[in-house]
């Protein structure tokens, strides 16, 4: 191609030479000789005159950004670009119009670096989609977003007219005593409001990734708004800030923990977030970072693992040690020692704003038990966290007890409190030093390299619990009780049942009216209903009930919880005894309203127990009312709530049950998303909501949707066999099978039916209304298969489940009939396919009759 | 609604769309004016030592008092320069601003605004924002109006925004060094011609 013009110098030395960059004298005179190149030089200067000054066009004004290609206008379907807001390490932000809408909105174009297979671009838009979802006041709302023509990504979301959280101002020094505080007032309430939005996204599952004021924007009205949460995901940049893809390492490892910088990806947690929040408030309180990070890069990241930031109350005026606590427990470098939830974080600044005492500084005693585990770390680190969740708060609360009754005698004896409580402190964390000690493999509980399950833990902890609490024996009940407590949600109803009656034995002996007997009652009762043992549960749950309404200072969240316990028994009294049941929650929610007690949990479970009490009485508005009003109790609190999740729950099947399928899907899927964001994934609480979800779309008539629904829920109850397991997976398989055959398959719809069956036969307490609904399944499959003899059995088992179940005359029945019939006629047995028919018809004269008599009356 | 608003940025004089402007239901002639004033304003804002949000803000709000001064007939184009009209305005505002952050102590005083310039250097700010944006224009003009998927668009916007080599950017295209500097060449006189078609439209304010 060059071949023509050899003698003539390349272009770039043309190109040079335009732009006075060629030294060598003979190049020049080759190339002013050549009249063409010279031509070319021309061209080139005037080109560059203009090339300059188009591209000094971006450089100052009106979006203050120095390189870059303009996007076209129309670059983003939908959106008509305007003008440029902002240009970071991971794109651009511009304003655009979104042409549907008309509205303004800020549109963030992504030179990410995800793949654009097709599995990465799935990931993208169900990504996209969950951070769309999001709807929350101080979160900037994402509307939509999707890939460009040229490879890159684009995000829509709300345009906020607002100004980036800058650090506290130099000025602030100056600034006296009182409007100090008010400016530090205010900066922790907007510093509150970005973790109740951050929490809300964890809540869903959503980890920022990138925290940092860049992030939060301060709008018009002074309320934070946090946004790009997920996009570091989203652009797949991996969860460690990387300089060569974000072009902005120092701003992104000045937020990064720890863990971030050293640890593997697979270490991302929401507490990375929680961290990143941290340095937040740590900027926002003292205007300066916690640490060095202007310096060698590998100094920073040293900073960022080993140095232990200056507390804030030495650096800022204003600030004092229960700012500091707070900032260190978000700041810990073990992620262990850190907040364990945003939510808990913000609850802690509320609580300073509020001058109540903050969590971070009872960090101590629980601090010390999590040193203890660390020493053990490896096999049982986890499994011990886990232990100490299970039983902290039970431990704690039976703490307070002891603490309390001890406060009256006190007043008598005139002893010294702070001696009392230091001794008190100090068997428990001598009693659990002891307990973790033994847990060691020299002991003979676990083996090296083994993890230690919950259940080994629980059984040491059980077996050594008395011996070792000799001298306080109120300590050692409180305990074994919180441990019977823990076998009990563990379904470990034996060793539960043990250790609650040798507790019950040992309270009773020390005082027969203390709380403590009435927890340990309350347990048995508790404990002897899911036995079945009704007499026995109404007689342990009216001694708890008694002792909580006769104490000298009533607890009235605890008393609103044994009248519940009454309340449940009642309800599985047969007949149900509905308006005692009702009743007993009422007083119960009465008794909590009475009190200025903050107890909206309990309040929301026993507004979920009137509603489905309501329904069974067949009130159903007022259950609705009901159901709402527990809803709207919970939002109060927040969004996301898994105490939301019954209410939501109620709601939806109700809407189910009004013809209202789309509202019943969406309260079901809220449920869904809740209970996903909260239980690690495949529990069985959402496997449950999964098969109700199921049950809308087969009212649809959507077979195919209900199938792969069920299928999932199916896979997670087989996986976790429990007492949610028993009681569903017999339904979910059931509702398989009906949809199954539906679908025309057959053989599926055959064997659904038939493993539902055996499963409810094993069960303890046959429920012969489902047994008989099962067979029938399996029935219906089989005479569609046009295995006519084998459907005899299972529809004639069918049938007699229905009598024994009192329900001969019910529409199911009568298909059971129906089906029989059909077998007959299948198998040319007439006589018998008469007889069927002439039971069945029977059957609809008489509902008929009692129909007619009932309009008449 | 899209086609026109295109084609009142590309054809139509500022004075048309000031008779436009009169009809307050006439959305498309509001964003195509606003288009072709609000990044100047804006720019100017800057300028004079606003930052990122202020800067948007007192557009914002000098577009719209404009408009509103402009349809109460209080700006009668054949009395004065369109540019000498907003500029006033926007001056106002920037000096409101700085007045409320001030009192609200939001900003330290160093990025304030410290002094307003007087007009006839505020004229020359307003021409050189003005050349800047029209380039600006031209360049989504252009682009616009060609297939991206075009290798010489491609080439043009690689060596000039991109500042990729050439070499590098003819190696990656399938093209010579040589027909880049010809593409460019041409892509440059093309958007010397819009960038003289715009400027007339602006009609000098």
């Amino acid at each position: 191609m060059d071949e023509g013009h050899s003698e003539r110098p390349p272009i770039e030395d043309i190109a040079a030479y335009a732009r006075g960059e060629i030294a060598d004298a003979e190049l020049r005179a080759r190339i002013e000789a050549d009249e063409e190149a010279m031509e070319l030089v021309r061209q080139i200067q005037t080109d560059d005159e203009f090339l300059t000054q188009l591209a000094g066009a971006w450089s100052n004004a009106p979006d203050g950004s120095g390189r870059g290609v303009p996007p076209a206008a129309d670059l983003v379907p939908g959106y008509r670009i305007l003008g440029e807001l902002h240009r970071g390490g991971q794109g651009t932000v511009y304003r655009a119009i979104q042409e549907r809408t008309k509205r303004t909105v800020a549109v963030k174009l992504m030179h990410g670096g995800a793949a654009a297979s097709s599995k990465s671009r799935a990931r993208f838009e169900r990504e996209v989609e969950l951070i769309a979802s999001m709807r929350h006041p101080n979160i900037v709302t994402v509307f939509d977003g999707g890939d460009l023509p040229d490879g890159g990504y684009f995000v829509a979301m709300e345009f906020i007219r607002g100004v980036p959280l800058v650090r506290a101002d130099a000025f602030e020094r100056d600034m006296d005593d009182k409007s100090r505080s008010e400016s530090i007032r205010m900066k922790l309430e907007q510093f509150a409001s970005i973790c109740d939005a951050v929490q809300y996204a964890h809540l869903r599952g959503i980890i920022h990734r990138d925290i940092k004021p860049g992030n939060i924007l301060i709008d018009r009205d002074g309320q934070p708004k946090v946004l790009d949460f997920g996009v570091a995901k989203v652009l797949g940049l991996g969860d460690t800030p990387d300089a060569t893809l974000t072009g902005e390492f120092v701003g992104t490892f000045a937020y990064a923990a720890p863990e971030q910088v050293s640890g593997g990806a697979d270490e991302i947690d929401t507490r990375c977030d929680i961290y990143a929040l941290g340095v937040v408030l740590y900027e926002m309180t003292t205007g300066c970072f916690p640490y060095e990070i202007s310096g060698p890069m590998s100094q920073t990241l040293k900073n960022i693992t080993e140095t232990e930031p200056q507390p804030p109350s030495r650096i800022a005026d204003g600030l004092d040690s229960e700012i500091d606590a707070i900032v260190a427990s978000a700041m810990a470098k073990s992620p262990d020692r850190r907040y364990q939830s945003v939510g808990s974080l913000a609850a802690d600044i509320r609580r300073y704003l509020a001058g109540e005492p903050v969590e971070a500084r009872r960090d101590s005693s629980t601090y010390l038990l999590a040193k203890l585990a660390k020493r053990h770390r490896g096999p049982i680190a986890a499994g011990m966290l886990l232990l100490l969740g299970l039983m902290g708060v039970s431990i704690w609360m039976s703490l307070l007890y002891v603490r309390a009754t001890e406060a009256e005698q006190r007043a008598e004896t005139g002893m010294l409190s702070a001696q009392v409580e230091a001794d008190k402190a100090a068997a428990v964390v001598e009693l659990f030093t002891d307990i973790i000690e033994t847990l060691r493999p020299e002991h003979g509980v676990g083996e090296v390299g083994r993890e230690l399950t919950v259940r080994e833990m629980l059984d040491s902890a059980a077996s050594r619990v008395a011996t070792r609490t000799a001298g306080r024996a109120d300590v050692g009940v409180a305990i074994q009780l919180a441990l019977a407590r823990t076998y009990y949600s563990l379904e470990l109803t034996q060793q539960a049942l043990r250790l609650a009656q040798f507790a019950h034995e040992v309270a009773v002996k020390l005082d027969p009216d203390s709380t403590l007997v009435a927890d340990a009652e309350e347990l048995l009762g508790w404990l002897a209903l899911g036995g079945g043992e009704l007499d026995q549960a109404q007689e342990h749950m009216a001694r708890a009930l008694e002792i909580r309404e006769s104490a000298e200072v009533v607890d009235v969240v605890k008393l609103a919880k044994a009248l519940k316990g009454m309340a449940s028994i009642a309800r599985r009294r047969s007949p149900v005894d509905l308006d005692q049941a009702l009743e007993l929650v009422e007083r119960a929610l009465a008794v909590l309203a009475a009190s200025d007690r903050d107890a909206w949990e309990v309040q929301v479970d026993l507004l979920n127990q009137k509603t489905v009490l309501l329904n069974s009485q067949g009130r159903l508005d007022l259950a609705d009312q009901i159901a709402q009003m527990a809803l709207d109790v919970c939002e109060e609190q927040g969004t996301g709530l898994i105490e939301s999740v019954t209410p939501l729950q109620n709601l939806g099947m109700r809407a189910k049950a009004k013809g209202n399928p789309v509202e019943a899907i969406a309260k079901i899927n809220e449920a869904i998303s809740i209970l996903e964001s909260v239980y690690p994934e495949g529990h069985s609480r959402t496997a449950s909501m999964l098969r109700r979800l199921a049950l809308i779309h087969q009212d649809q008539d959507n077979h195919a949707k209900a199938e792969q629904v069920l299928d999932q829920s199916i896979e997670i109850f087989r996986a976790n066999p429990g007492q949610k397991s028993r009681e569903d997976l017999p339904r979910c398989l059931m509702a398989l099978g009906r949809s199954q055959v539906e679908l025309g398959d057959y053989a599926g719809g055959r064997d659904s039916g038939r493993e539902a069956a055996q499963l409810l036969r094993q069960a303890a307490n046959p429920n012969y209304w489902r047994l008989g609904l099962a067979l029938q399944v399996e029935g219906a499959a089989l005479v569609s298969l046009g295995q006519y003899a084998e459907a005899i059995t299972p529809l004639k088992d069918c049938y007699s489940q229905m009598v024994k179940a009192d329900r001969s005359e019910s529409v199911e029945a009568l298909e059971c009939m129906n089906l029989l019939a059909s077998a007959y006629d299948g198998l040319s047995m007439a006589e018998e396919a008469k007889t069927w028919r002439t039971r069945r018809q029977v059957v609809i004269d008489r509902r008929e009759a009692s129909r007619q008599a009932g309009s008449k009356r | 609604m899209d086609d026109r608003y295109r084609e009142l940025l590309r054809t139509t004089t500022t004075t048309s769309l000031l008779e436009g402007l009169f009809d307050p239901d006439d959305e498309v002639v509001w964003q195509a004016f606003d288009s072709r004033y609000r990044p100047i304003i804006t720019a100017v804002a800057r300028r004079l030592g606003l930052t990122g949000s202020d800067a948007d803000d007192v557009a914002q709000e000098t577009l719209i008092q404009f408009v509103r001064d402009y349809r109460a007939g209080r700006y009668k184009r054949e009395r004065g320069r369109l540019r000498g009209w907003i500029v006033g305005i926007a001056r106002h505002r920037v000096i409101d601003m700085q007045r409320s952050r001030g009192r609200r102590k939001e900003v330290p005083a160093a990025t304030s605004v410290e002094r307003i310039p007087q007009d006839n250097e505020m004229e020359k700010i307003w021409s050189e924002e003005l050349d800047r944006s029209i380039l600006r224009q031209a360049v989504e003009e252009l682009r616009r109006t060609t297939k991206t998927s075009e290798n010489s668009i491609k080439a043009f916007e690689q060596v000039v925004f991109d500042r990729r080599p050439v070499n590098a950017v003819a190696e990656d295209l399938g093209m010579t060094a040589h027909d880049i500097y010809v593409s460019r060449s041409r892509i440059t006189t093309r958007l010397r011609e819009i960038a003289e078609r715009l400027r007339n439209l602006y009609e000098a304010d």
